[in-house]
């Protein structure tokens, strides 16, 4: 018979303890508390906090911004995600094989993934700067004047978008390429000898054994392009008129630039349930239909 | 008509030649083995002719028609893998008719093909799953399915069995061997193995680095070996090899020439005290095998193995008597060529 607290269980949950401490202090209590401070407003020196209830809640409904950064979040999500994706994916067919300076070309592809996205940002600010940055430039040679990428809120969030990309593929190359390698040379031998042409193989066999992965990667996908933001600080502030601003950033601005703590705290639960339910979508939808090995 | 070619097929790497000019012929519904120990190039001269590998010069012909660089799906063959190449997310129905459905059958052809082959392998309870979900012989037999619906007269097998226990692994060749029979298929076969060829070929084609050693039936290779390398590569356990002087015995040809080896197979030696004729040895141990044992026999630097049928009495340390039939006797040069040849 099995006990909860036999001497046997005892062990087990003090090995457990550790984990368990860390996990609760830094994830679940820091949630729980989030969502009360949610239904507090904001104390201070002279008042203390007192309940509210969903007013914090109410007021997501009616704040333009909210609803401007939830658009963006979305844009920004479906600009970066399947692309990004889409190339890991290639690059990593690609130093899958062998060639020449092969070793070369793998770093290059996961260069960007090393750099701290703040240095990241900086680089591609001086992509970006009007007139004198490197695009405007290129584009001035060839007689076009080129926009003020960073400045126009018409091409703000693409700008972002594809600066994003060029920093998440190399990442999640890195797990493409290590799921082909876990794949025999000989199911594209056998494959061949049926006649199956490269596409072919691809689609019916590299792909389905590479789901897993995919799966994995778009989990991930969908929590960076929620928690990616350290750029907005240094190419946009999330300007112009919040056409590049995002959710995280639009909480960062309302916790620590105006100080409201109880909207911010609401927020942040709109973010993590937001995040869960992706989760949870892809977790129990394409599980089912994804082969383990 | 469906008989393989080789003519003159060499493969270099830098540095290696794994395949030094080697040519041979497959007549059509035979059985051949490629055997040779690891890195011999047996594997390497199948993959060139499935056309998984280039070949560096020489030609490979199948039907009489060149077919050096044919696309290999285009060759008129099929393979089965030493680790059968199942797709594992594939269930076993789809793996089978993986080659089918990419060469676009229609759907009656595949339904009567997919029930002929799993008939045949006897796997028709399992066309539901998945590749893991099965032992390693129902694996081997899906592969083997799969080149039976491919329909294709020519099949190459690369070491198919080396991943399958003793016991299935007997169960499998008498498989292949009657399936290949069944079928009339041609059957290029590698293996290191040599109870697998002695058993299962027509011809044996013995490889060593990279090039031919001996090749012909069974019965050739183990009754005339033209090497001390093919003499011990084939039977087990392998062919005594000895200085007939230091046993101090004359034998037809030793008497003129000391440099002459004596090969003898375990089987032949008969061992019993003083009343037979023979040298002198001491026994230095005994391997019991149930229906047979084997018999280390020394005598100074010389040593043998004498394989006698059932128990025996022989003791450790004990001096007997050896005796063998003249006819019995295989010739070596120092050299490892046979006088004569």
């Amino acid at each position: 018979m099995h006990q909860i607290f036999s001497r046997q269980s005892i062990y087990g949950w003090l090995l457990l303890l550790p984990a368990a401490i860390l996990l609760f202090a830094f994830t679940y209590y820091p949630m729980a508390g989030t969502f009360f401070d949610s239904i507090f407003n904001e104390g201070s020196g002279s008042l203390s906090s007192r309940y509210n209830g969903p007013l914090n809640y109410q007021m997501l409904m009616i704040d333009p911004v909210f609803k401007t950064v939830l658009i963006n979040n979305a844009i920004f999500a479906l600009g970066t995600i399947p692309v990004s994706i889409g190339l890991a994916l290639m690059m990593a067919l690609i130093v899958d094989q062998h060639f020449l300076g092969r070793s070369l070309v793998r770093m290059a592809f996961f260069t960007p993934t090393v750099l701290p996205m703040i240095a990241v940002a900086n680089i591609w600010l001086f992509f970006y700067t009007p007139d004198i940055g490197l695009i405007d430039s290129l584009l001035a040679f060839f007689g076009i004047e080129g926009p003020n990428w960073l400045g126009d809120p018409d091409t703000v969030l693409s700008a972002i978008i594809v600066m994003a990309i060029w920093k998440e593929a190399g990442f999640f190359m890195i797990f493409y390429l290590a799921a082909l390698q876990t794949i025999s040379p000989e199911l594209k031998e056998a494959a061949k000898l049926e006649g199956a042409g490269k596409l072919y193989y691809f689609r019916r066999v590299l792909f389905p054994l590479l789901m897993p992965t995919t799966l994995f990667i778009s989990i991930n996908a969908v929590i960076n392009s929620f928690k990616l933001v350290d750029h907005l600080f240094i190419l946009t502030k999330g300007g112009p008129d919040n056409a590049s601003n995002l959710l995280l950033y639009h909480i960062y601005e309302t916790a620590f630039s105006y100080f409201d703590q109880g909207y911010a705290a609401a927020l942040t639960v709109v973010l993590l349930l937001i995040l869960a339910s992706f989760a949870i979508v892809q977790f129990f939808f394409f599980d089912r239909r994804i082969h383990y090995r | 008509m469906s008989e393989i070619v080789i003519k003159n097929i060499v493969k270099e790497w830098p540095g290696v030649r794994a395949v030094d000019n080697v040519s041979f012929k497959v007549e059509e519904s035979t059985f051949t083995i490629l055997l040779g120990p690891s890195g011999c190039g047996k594997s390497t001269i199948l993959r060139m002719i499935a056309g998984l590998e280039s070949v560096t010069s020489g030609s490979i012909h199948i039907n009489g028609e060149d077919i050096t660089k044919t696309d290999p799906s285009n060759r008129g063959i099929s393979m089965v893998f030493q680790s059968y190449a199942l797709f594992p997310h594939l269930n076993v129905k789809e793996n089978i008719l993986f080659g089918l459905k990419v060469r676009k059958a229609p759907r009656k052809l595949q339904r009567i093909r997919l029930q002929e082959a799993v008939e045949m392998v006897g796997l028709s309870e399992y066309l539901e799953r998945k590749p893991a979900q099965l032992s390693g012989g129902q694996r081997q037999r899906v592969a083997l399915a799969r080149t039976i619906v491919s329909g294709q007269s020519i099949c190459l097998m690369d070491e198919p069995l080396s991943n399958l226990d003793a016991k299935l692994r007997a169960e499998m060749r008498d498989e292949i061997k009657s399936l290949q029979q069944q079928l009339g298929l041609t059957v290029l076969f590698v293996t290191h193995d040599q109870t697998e060829a002695m058993t299962m070929a027509d011809q044996i084609i013995l490889l060593k680095d990279g090039r031919i050693e001996q090749s012909g039936t069974p019965y050739d290779l183990y009754s005339s070996p033209s090497s001390i390398f093919a003499a011990r590569f084939i039977g087990s356990p392998p062919m005594n090899i000895i200085s007939p002087g230091d046993l101090g015995v004359v034998t037809k040809s030793n008497a003129g020439n000391g440099k002459v080896l004596l090969g003898l197979r375990p089987e032949v030696i008969a061992v019993g005290d003083n009343t037979i004729k023979g040298p002198e040895m001491e026994v230095a141990g005994l391997d019991y095998l149930g229906s047979e044992t084997l018999v280390h026999l020394v005598r100074g630097e010389s040593r043998l193995i004498a394989k006698l049928s059932g128990e025996c009495e022989l003791k450790e340390n004990e001096t007997v008597k050896i005796h063998w039939p003249a006819s019995a006797e295989h010739y070596f040069n120092h050299n490892e060529i046979r006088p004569g040849q």
